[in-house]
């Protein structure tokens, strides 16, 4: 804990200690521990306002939705990573996991928040998605500014022959645009994370569809205002 | 005693194929990490051979793995002849094309070797391939998840085009990096050789591409094993673009 | 064309593992692991194929042939759902209202109608039927006309905020011309 410690009040140091490759296993170990835990507990709220079930199969969803789009572009981060530097995978692994470290915790700061309104405004299903979608939204960029962050430290801007440059800093922001797109579709094909209301449980709503071939009823399905079968 | 031994062989056999199997992978890295020393070394014609045996092997292999991918949402027979015609189709447009860049190269100047050229060509398809191996995974993901025949071909695109343009980065600096060696007479018309030669080869593959269609196969369709329609890749992807944007349907 | 020492070294040794590595960081990657990542990445994906196209099917068809040609259907207040029999529904604030046949001609778009499995149907729950509303100016009392009988409305909907559920006004002697059904509760 006290590396999530380290990672959200002095982010120089800890993007210091990952430059230097200091104990770097352990740092994802604990990293990715604790954003399983942060995403789960999130999970277990969105879930809350439709059943138990909901609420159980949202706490796993949340984490396995991270992990699974990790793995499917992991072999791509891979050969980015190698392309013209002898660097092993475990900073790129590293930064990765502490900006989804920064993503949970924050989202699970909002959890008062989101509680609150499951308690005083329970009928209130697309305004509960809303505000999920706030939520997400800001813990997002917050995880991608301190990334962005992380970054500069870990990998400056030296012409290195074998060593980390801009063009590895710019490889790894595509990668990280192909793991936002890999991860929609992602949370498409896992959906529901909320409940509709007057549905029973279902674990995953039909199979098949795509987040990207009707935009516009994603986005309304996202926020709450229909859903997409 | 007489099983135990051939338990022993059969180890040995495994442990050889997959040590030859890592032996060329750990060259295709070696060509992903360190390119400027891979490409010293093709200059300097050392271990060329073995290079382009490497890069050979691992091209096709990680050809195939992608053209696979691309066939399993038809059939089982689509996959495997996805599997064949993805590394031929590479690999025939080199060899059809590789005579021109050779012969336009030497009469600007250049000192290389044939096999030099190879070299450099095939590290470009290679570093293609390793890329389209890295993409495989999310394909295969798409295809698992989406039922869209239109944006799977559209997403193939896309990545073919992103892993095109890196390895074209490859190839232009392996060029360069080669052809220090050689004098200053003429360098600017074998950078322009160069740069014709990769619309030539593009050209030539995308027409190649569309004459070996399908590679997917269109969903609901029998298998076949080469189409029978003909037409042109250019306006086939601009009519997907139609069809995805609600325009048109195509065949 | 001369070749400086180290590269002849390389050359007999002509194993990838002795490349000469110089610019070496603590955290590179060299030696006998050299291309062992790639081999991974390469036979995981091997495996995936393998085990997506297995046929396990009847129809001889593996995992990734499987999925279906789905188009999704949009469900929103006032999505038009039909089942294997002749009802129609509405969707409405997440429940289902059986909408009568007047009311469809009236408010909806016939050709918007959405034939969906039962299952799907059984997983909302039921709301009130809709009914083509009918008022008369001078009257205060609301009907619906079914059968050619005008039945009277007991408890209307007080706030509708749906365009279906408000009542569409007639001249009363259309109204006083039907004859009396049972009320409607």
């Amino acid at each position: 804990m006290t590396l999530i410690d380290t990672l959200l009040r002095n982010r120089p140091q800890f993007f210091d200690e990952v430059r230097q490759n200091s104990e770097l296993p352990e740092k994802m170990r604990t990293m990715l521990a604790a954003s399983f835990v942060a995403l789960a507990l999130y999970g277990v709220l969105l879930g809350a306002t439709h059943s138990l079930w909901q609420s159980v199969s949202s706490a796993l969803k949340l984490p396995l939705l991270f992990l699974a789009t990790l793995l499917i572009c992991a072999p791509v981060l891979y050969v980015l990573n190698s392309l013209g530097t002898n660097q092993r995978l475990s900073q790129s692994i590293v930064l990765v996991l502490s900006s989804i470290s920064v993503t949970a915790v924050l989202l699970l700061s909002f959890a008062p928040v989101t509680l609150f309104f499951i308690l005083t405004a329970p009928d209130s299903y697309q305004f509960f998605k809303l505000i999920n979608v706030f939520f997400f939204t800001i813990s997002g960029v917050m995880g991608a500014s301190c990334l962005h962050q992380g970054l500069k430290i870990v990998w400056p801007g030296q012409p290195n022959a074998a060593g980390a440059t801009r063009s590895q800093r710019l490889m790894f922001w595509l990668w990280l645009m192909l793991y936002g797109f890999v991860g929609s579709q992602v949370a498409w094909t896992i959906r529901p994370f909320v409940g509709y209301p007057g549905v029973p449980f279902e674990p995953v709503r039909q199979f098949g569809g795509n987040v990207y071939t009707n935009i516009l009823a994603s986005l309304g399905e996202i926020l709450g205002f229909i859903i997409v079968k | 005693m007489g099983t135990f031994s051939d338990r022993r062989y059969l180890q040995r056999q495994i442990d050889q194929i997959s040590g030859g199997f890592t032996q060329d992978f750990a060259v295709v890295e070696t060509l992903l990490r360190d390119r400027q020393q891979f490409f010293a070394q093709i200059r300097e014609t050392v271990d060329v051979p073995v290079k382009i045996r490497a890069m050979l092997v691992s091209s096709v292999a990680f050809l195939a793995v992608y053209g696979a991918v691309l066939g399993s949402t038809h059939s089982l027979l689509q996959a495997l002849s996805s599997a064949v015609k993805l590394p031929l189709l590479f690999l025939t447009t080199m060899i059809i094309c590789i005579p021109t860049l050779y012969v336009f190269s030497v009469l600007f100047g250049s000192n290389q070797r044939l096999h030099q050229s190879l070299a450099l060509v095939l590290s470009a398809i290679t570093v293609m391939a390793v890329l389209m191996l890295s993409f495989a995974s999310i394909t295969l993901f798409f295809m698992l998840t989406t039922s869209g025949y239109q944006f799977f071909k559209l997403l193939n695109v896309f990545f073919f085009i992103v892993a095109g343009i890196i390895s074209m980065v490859f190839l232009t600096q392996g060029m360069r990096a080669v052809s220090t060696a050689d004098g200053e007479q003429g360098r600017i018309g074998r950078r322009l050789v160069l740069f014709f030669w990769v619309l030539l080869y593009g050209f030539v593959g995308s027409q190649m591409a569309w004459t070996l269609r399908p590679f997917v196969g269109y969903p609901d369709a029998e298998f076949e094993l080469i189409r029978q329609l003909g037409g042109n890749f250019y306006a086939d992807i601009f009519h997907s673009i139609g069809e995805l944007l609600g325009f048109f349907i195509v065949t | 064309m001369t070749k400086p020492i180290t590269f002849n070294q390389q050359a007999a040794d002509a194993t990838p593992a002795a490349l000469p590595q110089v610019r070496m960081s603590d955290a590179s990657q060299s030696g006998p692991n050299m291309g062992r990542s790639l081999g991974q990445i390469f036979i995981v994906l091997v495996v995936l194929l393998v085990l997506v196209n297995v046929p396990f099917n009847s129809a001889s068809a593996g995992l990734a042939q499987l999925l279906p040609q789905s188009t999704s259907i949009v469900i929103r207040d006032g999505t038009l759902l039909k089942g294997s029999g002749p009802e129609i529904y509405v969707v409405d604030n997440y429940k289902l209202r059986r909408v009568h046949s007047e009311a469809l001609q009236a408010f909806f778009n016939p050709k918007r109608i959405n034939t969906v499995e039962d299952s799907l149907l059984a997983q909302f729950g039921q709301g009130a039927p809709v009914y083509r509303l009918l008022q008369c100016r001078t009257e205060p009392d609301i009907y619906v006309v079914e059968d050619g009988h005008k039945r009277r409305v007991a408890a209307p909907p007080t706030n509708p905020t749906q365009s279906w559920d408000q009542a569409n006004f007639v001249t009363c002697s259309y109204l006083a011309r039907l004859p009396d059904g049972p009320t409607l509760p």
